[in-house]
């Protein structure tokens, strides 16, 4: 077993509600509750995929985590080392190992720069220049599938797979040892998506990178990832090792985000599938007990799913789930 | 059944700054009564210039430069605007693939459904004239039909499963979720009680667990009412659980059309295999997926002969100069390459017809 990479132990993240001004006068104070207590671990070289439905916190997580947001409460440890409260010359150390991919490559590439700035920006910054620049811009060009004459191109120019490689290409670029791939393929066709998901296998194994892959594909992600975290309005619902999950799921919540998925050449879906009724509920006030429960399909559940937050449990070694039924 | 809808060679063209832009470049594709069919492909591939088509609302610099569209007998391209709008209303709904275009952001979602049942019908057939004489018939009667739509609103919020739907008629979009949005469209593009309706990508921005909701919901409107839909994705997934058939497009061609069991299980057009091959299948760890290299050709400088030549692991010298016709492969089946045949071949030498080929977990 490697050791960590980075753990996060009840991490929280709340942003305050932007407010009107009456409420500003009487002093009410509403948090949009977006990670809310999170813990787990990534191993060197891993991938960590992690899934739930839109607004549950998945790239607040991936971004408290590279501190991009201040954490609001709970510890981040990178390579052992406690990482809350680092600060300028620190933080841009940290920096060069942890780094983003973006879903949309077309908003996080500025349009006006050429390609060539774009992945050079963030070796400057690290002090390099001049040949040495030049030739790392080209090797990374390469290594994600472009070529130099795509050099001075500029994003409009490309295609949006063309465009993630770019993206990726910046990412790589301070050699990190850490990236978290935000929704990474979501935006791109299928052909492409398959060509960016062995492009970012390959370079894990060259460049021995440990991924934390968000998405809301849980095919993609089944296929990525070694260990899998399945979150619900800020919190762990489950999470184990990803052929687990997609074989034995524990968590009402998993089985059912599981059975949603459509089936390719599957003749009679309806049959035995779970439908979740509704939608998820706002993180401002999120439900009492286990957050799942306004929408949970278990008939008459324990009293406790209603005023008690359910604990995450290991069912199996290293397959957790916070699940009052599992207790 | 019945041929509900027949498109022949329809082509659409952009006429742009920069050239023409062959959005849709002869298309053919049958609908039968009551039955669902999917369009696939991937992005700016011509699906949603294909529905605006049948719609009669390819937007400008767009227009229809060739082909039919034979709807119910008549040939739609003939018709006047004032015609079109008729159909428009009354037998062909869309859902759009923006929901911006459908959904009006400063109306409650109640007024915009009732305003499309007002719309839709006749001043009988919402509620019988009052037979009161005199003065305050002209009032009457009005109020009477707005409540009359307004029930029926109700009714309709209620079978699109819009939950408490008196409350949510008094509400705007903004409050509504991505899935209940979806829901009124449904409700709106339903209100004319169509007997075609297209939708353009209406699950796509949904979560999984609210597409399933969606797709179940649209699996109901299919068997209770009776409705044919077109339904146009990216998503072989969805439109394998919805749809009966399949038709693969790709660059403003329709490549391959078939059963879903077909186009899923075993697919002639190496497109088609393509994209099946680039989806990672759920549960099955081993599978290693095989993207299809290079990038969709720009329609406005499309290659002579076959549009997927440069990215086919079987092209050959005449693909290059050639274009490959639709053919007939089946029943109801039809393939845009020279080489389909050889490539049935190899895959029932691997054994691999017949739908025995299984996907994502089954
Ligand atoms: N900067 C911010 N300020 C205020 N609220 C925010 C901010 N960023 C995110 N949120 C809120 O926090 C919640 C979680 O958002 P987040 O973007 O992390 O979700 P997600 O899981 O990544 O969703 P998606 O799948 O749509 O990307 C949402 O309700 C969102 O509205
Ligand atoms: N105003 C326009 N001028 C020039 N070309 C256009 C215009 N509008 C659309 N096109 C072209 O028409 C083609 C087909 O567009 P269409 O919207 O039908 O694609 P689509 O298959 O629906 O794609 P998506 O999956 O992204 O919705 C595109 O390649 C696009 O570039
Ligand atoms: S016609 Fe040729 S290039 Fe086109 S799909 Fe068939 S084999 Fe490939
Ligand atoms: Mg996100
Ligand atoms: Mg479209």
């Amino acid at each position: 077993m490697s050791s960590p990479l980075l753990e996060i132990k009840g991490l929280k993240k709340y942003f305050l509600r932007q407010q009107a001004f009456w409420q500003k006068w009487t002093g009410k104070k509403e948090y949009i509750y977006a990670v809310d207590g999170v813990s787990f671990s990534v191993n060197k070289g891993e991938t960590v995929g992690l899934v739930g439905e839109s607004g549950c916190g998945k790239s607040t997580l991936g971004r408290t985590i590279l501190r991009l947001y201040e954490p609001t409460a709970g510890e981040i440890y990178f390579d052992g080392e406690k990482i809350n409260d680092l600060r300028g010359d620190e933080l841009l150390q940290l920096r060069r190992r942890m780094q983003i991919i973006f879903q949309d490559p077309f908003a996080s590439l500025n349009p006006r720069q050429t390609v060539e700035k774009i992945i050079g920006l963030p070796l400057k910054i690290q002090g390099m220049k001049g040949r040495e620049l030049s030739e790392r811009i080209d090797e990374l060009l390469e290594q994600v599938g472009l070529a130099r004459v795509h050099r001075k191109r500029f994003p409009h120019q490309f295609s949006g797979g063309q465009r993630q490689r770019v993206g990726i290409a910046r990412a790589l670029a301070v050699n990190p040892s850490f990236v978290v791939a935000d929704e990474p393929v979501s935006a791109l066709d299928v052909s492409i998506q398959a060509q960016i998901i062995n492009l970012l296998q390959e370079l894990q194994e060259k460049m021995g990178l440990t991924y934390l892959f968000i998405a809301h594909d849980l095919s993609v992600v089944s296929y990525v990832s070694d260990r899998i975290v399945v979150m619900y309005l800020g919190q762990v619902m489950e999470m184990g090792p990803a052929e687990e999950i997609f074989s034995s799921p524990q968590h009402p919540y998993t089985k059912a985000l599981l059975s949603s998925i459509p089936r390719i050449g599957k003749k009679n879906p309806s049959t035995g599938r779970i439908i979740l009724e509704g939608s998820v509920p706002s993180p401002l006030n999120p439900p009492a007990g286990c957050k799942f429960n306004t929408r949970c399909f278990i008939k008459n559940k324990p009293a406790a799913c209603f005023h008690e937050p359910p604990p995450l449990i290991e069912g199996a070694p290293g397959h957790y789930a916070a699940c009052h039924l599992l207790g | 059944m019945a041929e509900l809808l027949k498109i022949k060679d329809l082509q659409v063209h952009f006429f742009t700054d920069y050239g023409v832009v062959k959005a849709v470049d002869g298309i053919d594709l049958t609908l039968q009564e009551g039955e669902a069919l999917g369009i696939l492909g991937e992005s700016g591939c011509g699906k949603s210039m294909t529905a605006l088509a049948v719609m009669g609302l390819v937007p400008f610099p767009g227009r229809i430069t060739g082909g039919e569209i034979i709807f119910a007998g008549r040939d739609l391209c003939r018709l006047t605007e004032k015609e079109m709008r008729r159909i428009r209303g009354k037998e062909i709904a869309m859902i759009f693939q923006d929901p911006l275009t459908t959904l009006n952001p400063v109306l409650k979602v109640g007024e915009q459904i009732t305003e499309a049942i007002r719309l839709h019908h006749e001043e009988g057939d919402l509620s019988p004239a009052s037979g009161r004489r005199g003065f305050f018939r002209f009032w009457e009667d009005r109020r009477r039909r707005e409540m009359a739509a307004w029930k029926k609103a109700v009714e309709m919020m209620e079978k699109v499963g819009i939950p408490s739907p008196e409350l949510r008629m008094e509400e705007y979009p903004h409050q509504f979720s991505g899935g209940m949005r979806q829901r009124a469209m449904i409700a709106i593009a339903l209100s004319c009680n169509p007997r075609l309706l297209i939708a353009d990508e209406l699950t796509t921005a949904l979560d999984v667990t609210i597409q399933a909701q969606i797709l179940d919901l649209m699996r109901r409107i299919k068997e209770d009412f009776r409705t044919s839909i077109l339904f146009i994705s990216h998503d072989l997934g969805a439109i394998s659980e919805l749809c009966d058939r399949a038709a693969v497009m790709y660059a403003g061609k329709i490549v391959e059309t078939g059963s879903v069991q077909e186009i899923t299980g075993a697919p002639f057009h190496p497109y088609t295999q393509g994209i099946l091959a680039s989806i990672p299948r759920l549960g099955e760890k081993e599978y290693r997926i095989k993207p299809i290299p290079g990038n969709v050709p720009d329609l406005g400088d499309l290659p002579a002969g076959c549009s997927f030549f440069p990215r086919c692991p079987y092209g050959q010298a005449k693909c290059k100069t050639e274009l490959p016709p639709l053919e007939e492969a089946g029943e109801g089946r039809q393939v845009r390459c020279f080489y389909w045949r050889q490539i049935r071949a190899q895959r029932e030498e691997e054994g691999g017809i017949g739908g025995e080929l299984s996907f994502a977990g089954d």
